[in-house]
């Protein structure tokens, strides 16, 4: 399929009564999970996985997608009203939509933040659009060898630049790489791990990790803190008011274009990046906002500056994400992991078959993360207020109903009382990891790598012998990764002589 | 007074730093324990599954074995010990309030495979809401209710997935359950 080809279709998709109502869905319900401090974009998409088993492939990825796009709008929303960002990737937005709001521009704010978030999107979609031709190229250097080293590769960046130390996070690269090989193995009928679990041959289900991983650890980490999920609320604005201060926001951020252009490009191009995800993203560009603002003296007092740079480069960070993620099947974070797995669940490959026959399933996803965040934008600037009380819900009232959901999702998926005995094994050691400082990101992301891994060690030992990564492309990544690693234990090594 | 309460703040913040020393150290020696058992199972598997398996768990133990010495160096052996201990006598809370919580999830699912899947989840719910919250009769009551009804709106009526009946009502359906 062209791309022009695939462009028109994947527009036609997007905006059918098939797939749009699935859209507004997922966007209003990663909103809503957005706004809630500690549930975050992997979680809102881990709730909508189990769903996915129903689905056709556009309504499925819109769903989901949109779910995850317009997370962080709402996490910017309650960093600026509560003081509270909802995700972490929202962290630098606190340093000015606070301030803002003491000095009663709560609403102008919000208004920049949302239309930034839109624009920041729309540029990181766009530039997945263009990037294309360029990746419907690059992928047809990369057989079986080269993807084998690239998996590593991206696991060692996400330990390496995830916030979690270094080696925990390798070892939970490696451990979700040892979950996965749980089961008969393809080639050899060979059993591994099962301990005679009939329930096991086929491998750990994916849902049950993911929700355990991510939803069930959440529960935990709620019930064991109680109380409510934003202790005071303060600074809500009147109705009027805050319209009109949206649409003042709104326009500043439009005034601000060349700023929102910069800071996206910032956004897109750590997207790219496995590992670093939204929250570097929006720092880096709040730190290139104020380099290059008029008034940098005023930044961390209430520069509306601050908020858009941070806010643009938040969600253009998506359209990098998923170039590498549609293009080589290596998710660069825990979230597109989710839509990895999401996209096995409903049937589809990424790699070559993604970016040259499937090109109107990539532009789903490019509209789906536009008209997401439009969804988003709308959804956030006409019900501010309603929707930020969400965040006074107890949590003894908000975790059972969680609980609910997540362990109704887990059973629906395969109709297996099995699943659910997973959800809470991994709820458990979700748990630990969070608590422990240990990067579930990798774990996901290595168990959901595993296949590929196992596959294409395999393949590449029977193409090109056990010397296989001696072959250019594969041997110029080890350099990459033994040199990133030994950098960064030099580096350790060195800051600790220091201390 | 101010001085007392930063020095509290300050010994909180030790004692959680010593838990969370002694959680990670217990928790790796268990998966250093399962890796290695993982590593000899895997000898004895046919060479084309074991070797992905070697891939991963040489280095894995190798990172494991790493760790676990700089959690031993960061703490006393013998503190941690005492924290285990502790820890399985229920007397840090944190801790006992996630067993707690662990068994509550337990009991959630053991009340599904009875009960079935609705009148599980309004069951644990409603113990969650009323007991543990402290939560009004209305809210206890509404909530678990809504919840479900929306779930069998959802899951049953919208996507046609039919969720567990529980081996009671199998039983008196007339199928086997032994």
């Amino acid at each position: 399929m062209g791309i022009l080809e695939g462009l028109v279709s994947g527009f036609a998709q997007a905006i059918s009564l098939e797939v749009l109502p699935f859209l507004i869905v997922g966007s209003v319900f990663g909103m809503i999970i957005g706004i809630i401090p500690g549930l975050s974009g992997h979680f809102a998409m881990a709730m909508l996985i189990p769903f996915l088993y129903k689905m056709d492939p556009a309504p499925g990825i819109a769903f989901l997608l949109a779910a995850h796009a317009t997370v962080a709008q709402g996490g910017g929303l309650t960093a600026i009203l509560f003081s509270t960002p909802g995700t972490g990737q929202n962290a630098a937005t606190l340093l000015d939509g606070p301030p803002m709001r003491e000095q009663g521009k709560a609403g102008v704010a919000v208004g920049a933040a949302m239309t930034s978030c839109f624009l920041g999107a729309t540029f990181g979609a766009v530039a997945l659009a263009l990037l294309l031709p360029v990746l419907q190229q690059v992928v047809l250097f990369f057989g079986p060898p080269e993807i084998f080293v690239l998996s590593f590769l991206a696991l060692t960046f996400i330990a390496v630049l995830g916030k979690e130390d270094m080696t925990r996070s390798l070892i939970a690269g490696l451990l979700g790489l040892l979950v996965s090989m749980i089961g008969i193995d393809n080639v050899t009928n060979q059993e591994r791990f099962t301990f005679g679990l009939l329930e096991l041959y086929d491998g750990l289900p994916l849902v049950p990790v993911i929700l355990g991983l991510f939803a069930v650890a959440e529960m935990f980490d709620l019930f064991v803190k109680g109380g409510s999920l934003v202790d005071k609320q303060h600074g809500a604005l009147s109705a009027g008011q805050t319209q009109k201060q949206i649409f003042e926001g709104i326009g500043i951020a439009f005034k601000k274009w060349w700023l929102v252009m910069r800071c996206s490009a910032i956004g897109t191009t750590i997207g790219i990046i496995p590992g670093l995800g939204s929250a570097p993203a929006a720092f880096i560009a709040y730190g290139h906002a104020k380099q290059t603002s008029k008034s940098k003296e005023t930044f961390g007092k209430g520069n509306i500056e601050g908020v858009i740079g941070a806010e643009a480069a938040n969600d253009a960070v998506e359209g990098g994400a998923l170039a590498s993620t549609v293009a080589f099947g290596i998710p660069g974070s825990s979230s597109m992991a989710i839509l990895l797995g999401g996209l096995f669940i409903l049937g589809l490959e990424t790699g070559v078959d993604m970016v040259t026959t499937d090109v109107d399933i990539v532009f789903v996803m490019i509209f789906t993360v536009i008209f997401g965040n439009f969804i988003g934008t709308i959804f956030g600037m006409f019900l501010v207020n309603p929707i930020a009380r969400a965040t006074s819900i107890r949590s003894s009232i908000m975790v059972p109903i969680l609980i609910a959901v997540v362990v109704t999702g887990a059973f629906a998926a395969q109709g297996s009382l099995f699943d659910i005995v997973v959800t809470l094994i991994f709820g458990v050691i979700g748990y630990l990891m969070k608590i422990l400082n240990y990067s579930r990101a990798a774990m996901l992301i290595g168990y959901v790598l595993g296949h590929a891994v196992e596959k294409n060690l395999y393949l590449a030992t029977q193409l090109k012998g056990t010397l296989f990564f001696l072959s250019p492309i594969p041997l110029t990544l080890c350099l990459i990764t033994l040199g990133f690693i030994a950098y960064n234990v030099y580096g350790m090594i060195k800051d600790r002589e220091r201390l | 007074m101010a001085n007392n309460l930063e020095t509290e703040s300050t010994a909180n913040a030790d004692e959680k730093v010593v838990n969370r020393n002694a959680l990670e150290l217990a928790s790796l020696f268990i998966a250093a324990g399962l890796t290695l058992a993982a590593l000899i199972t895997a000898i004895g598997y046919d060479f084309s599954s074991s070797q992905p398996l070697f891939v991963i768990l040489v280095p894995l133990v190798l990172l494991i074995m790493v760790q676990i010495y700089r959690s031993m160096k960061q703490g006393d052996t013998k503190t941690s010990i005492n924290v285990v201990k502790m820890a399985l006598g229920g007397k840090i809370l944190d801790f006992a309030v996630s067993v707690k919580f662990f068994m509550l999830l337990l009991a959630l699912l053991l009340c599904i495979y009875i009960l079935g899947h609705y009148a599980g989840l309004l069951l644990s719910m409603f113990y969650l809401i009323r007991v543990h919250g402290g939560e009004s009769m209305k809210i206890s009551l509404i909530v678990p209710i809504v919840t479900a009804v929306a779930l069998f709106a959802l899951f049953e009526l919208v996507f046609s997935i039919e969720l567990f009946q529980g081996q009671l009502y199998r039983y008196f359906a007339g199928y086997r359950i032994w």
